[in-house]
C-alpha cells in the first residue's frame, strides 16, 4: 500500500469524540463573554469620528481663508511679475527659432526628436519581476512575463531546498526575482515581524517560504542573494552561488 | 439562557457538525497530539465566537477556519522552548499507538508546509485549486509542495519500515 493511502486510512480514523466536541463547545463558551458579538460591533459614526470630522472642517476652513488673505496681498507684485514674465517668455521664443535643437543626451546623441525614454525603461536583460499572491506580475511584455512563469516551478523548487537545507525555524521572504543574461537572481529577505509589517503580510504568521511583491528597494541585512542557472542536460535550475549580505 | 448564548452554542455547533474533524486533523498534524489539537480547535471556535466574522459563504468561512487552527497549532508549536522535546514526547506518545499508526509519525516528522497540504489532498480530498485557496498559494507551489510532501513521505515511511 503507497504511503499516501496509508495516511489517509490513519487519519481518517483521527475524529472528535462525542465527548471532546462537548468539552470543546462548553470551553469555548466559558472563554467568550455572553454578549461579545455585539460588544464588537462598534458604530460607524461614533463620538470620536464626529469631532475628528468636525476638527479636520475647522482646520480646512482655516487654511482656505489663510490663502486666500496672502493671494490678495501678494496680488499687485503677480501681476508685475506675470508681465516680465511674458516678456521674458516672447524673448526666449525668438531665440530657439534662431538655434536649431542639439540633444545634450549622449545616448541620445544623433539628436532624435523622440524624448531620451532610457532612464525608465528596462536596461538589457536586467529585468525586475514582481512576485504577487504566487503569480509573476512583469514590468515587461505580457509574453515575455508568460514565458518566465512557466519556468516558475523550476526556479523556486532549489530555492526552497535551499531554504531548507539552513534550517532556520524563522525563514525567508522570496522578495525579488530578476533573470540576466540567463541566469535567474533571486533575493531573500529574512522574514521578520517588522518587515512582515512593513510589507502588510500580517496573513503570513507562518513564516515559510514566501512570495510577496515588493518594490525594488535597499536590500535589509540578513538577506542572502542567489544565483541560479540552467543546468543543460537536466534542464533544471541548480544554485551557483549564494551570498549574505551583513 | 438568554438568546444570544443560544444563538452562540447553535453557532459553535454547527461549526463543530461541519469542520470539527477537519480542523482537528490539520492541528493534530502540527501539533502531534490529541490534547492539545483539542485545545486548539477550542481556541479557533474562541477567536470565532470573539470576531464574529462575517463571510460571504461556506468557502469562506472554511478557509478562515483551517487559517486559524493552522496559526495557533503553528503558534503553540513556536512557544515551546525546545523543538527537540516536543519530536521526543511525540515519540513517547506514538509508542502506545497501533503499528497502522507509524505513518503519522512519518507525518509528524515532515514540515508543516507539507503536512497541510497532504492532509487536505488525501484526507479531506480538497482539489489543489481549493488547496490554493485555502493555504493562499499559488497552484504550482501546492502541486509543487503535494509532489515534494509526497515523496519525502514515502521515503521516510520506507526507512522507518527497513528499520522496524
Amino acid at each position: 500500500m503507497k504511503a499516501e493511502d496509508l495516511l489517509k486510512q490513519a487519519m481518517s480514523e483521527q475524529k472528535l469524540s462525542d465527548e471532546a466536541r462537548e468539552r470543546i463547545l462548553s470551553g469555548a463558551l466559558k472563554s467568550v463573554p455572553e454578549n461579545a458579538p455585539e460588544a464588537n460591533k462598534k458604530p460607524f459614526f461614533n463620538l470620536l469620528l464626529i469631532r475628528r470630522l468636525a476638527l479636520g472642517a475647522c482646520a480646512c476652513l482655516v487654511l482656505i481663508v489663510a490663502v486666500h488673505v496672502m493671494s490678495t496681498i501678494f496680488s499687485g507684485d503677480k501681476k508685475e511679475a506675470d508681465s516680465s514674465a511674458k516678456e521674458d517668455a516672447v524673448s526666449a521664443v525668438n531665440e530657439e527659432v534662431k538655434t536649431p535643437s542639439v540633444a545634450t543626451s549622449p545616448l541620445n546623441i544623433e539628436g532624435d526628436a523622440t524624448p531620451n525614454k532610457n532612464d525608465s525603461a528596462p536596461k538589457g536583460e536586467n529585468r525586475f519581476y514582481m512576485i504577487r499572491d504566487g503569480s509573476v506580475v512583469s514590468v515587461l511584455p505580457k509574453s515575455e512575463s508568460a514565458s518566465f512563469e512557466s519556468l516558475s516551478d523550476s526556479w523556486f523548487e532549489p530555492v526552497e531546498e535551499y531554504i531548507e537545507d539552513l534550517n532556520v525555524p524563522a525563514s525567508y521572504i522570496l522578495y525579488e526575482i530578476s533573470r540576466e543574461n540567463g541566469t535567474i537572481h533571486a533575493i531573500l529577505i529574512p522574514c521578520e515581524p517588522d518587515i512582515l509589517s512593513e510589507k502588510k503580510a500580517e496573513d503570513y504568521k507562518d513564516c515559510e517560504l514566501l512570495e510577496i511583491s515588493g518594490e525594488p528597494a535597499v536590500i535589509p541585512s540578513g538577506a542572502i542573494s542567489l544565483i541560479l542557472e540552467r543546468d543543460p542536460a537536466s534542464g533544471e535550475y541548480r544554485i551557483i552561488s549564494a551570498e549574505k549580505k551583513n | 439562557m438568554n438568546p444570544s448564548r443560544l444563538q452562540q452554542e447553535d453557532n459553535v455547533r454547527r461549526i463543530l457538525q461541519q469542520y470539527g474533524d477537519l480542523l482537528y486533523r490539520m492541528s493534530l498534524s502540527i501539533v502531534g497530539n490529541s490534547a492539545d489539537a483539542e485545545d486548539m480547535v477550542q481556541d479557533t471556535l474562541v477567536t470565532w465566537l470573539s470576531e464574529t466574522p462575517d463571510f460571504p459563504d461556506e468557502a469562506h468561512e472554511k478557509q478562515w477556519l483551517v487559517k486559524v487552527v493552522r496559526n495557533n497549532s503553528l503558534m503553540l508549536i513556536r512557544k515551546r522552548e525546545n523543538r527537540d522535546r516536543i519530536l521526543s514526547e511525540q515519540a513517547k506518545v506514538s509508542v502506545g499507538r497501533d503499528a497502522d499508526y507509524g505513518i503519522l509519525d512519518v507525518l509528524y516528522t515532515l514540515p508543516d508546509k507539507y503536512k497541510a497540504v497532504l492532509l487536505l489532498f488525501y484526507v479531506e480530498e480538497y482539489s489543489v485549486e481549493e488547496i490554493a485557496t485555502v493555504l493562499k498559494k499559488s497552484v504550482s507551489a501546492v502541486k509543487m509542495r503535494l509532489k515534494r510532501g509526497r515523496e519525502m513521505l514515502s521515503e521516510r515511511y520506507r526507512e522507518k519500515e527497513h528499520e522496524g
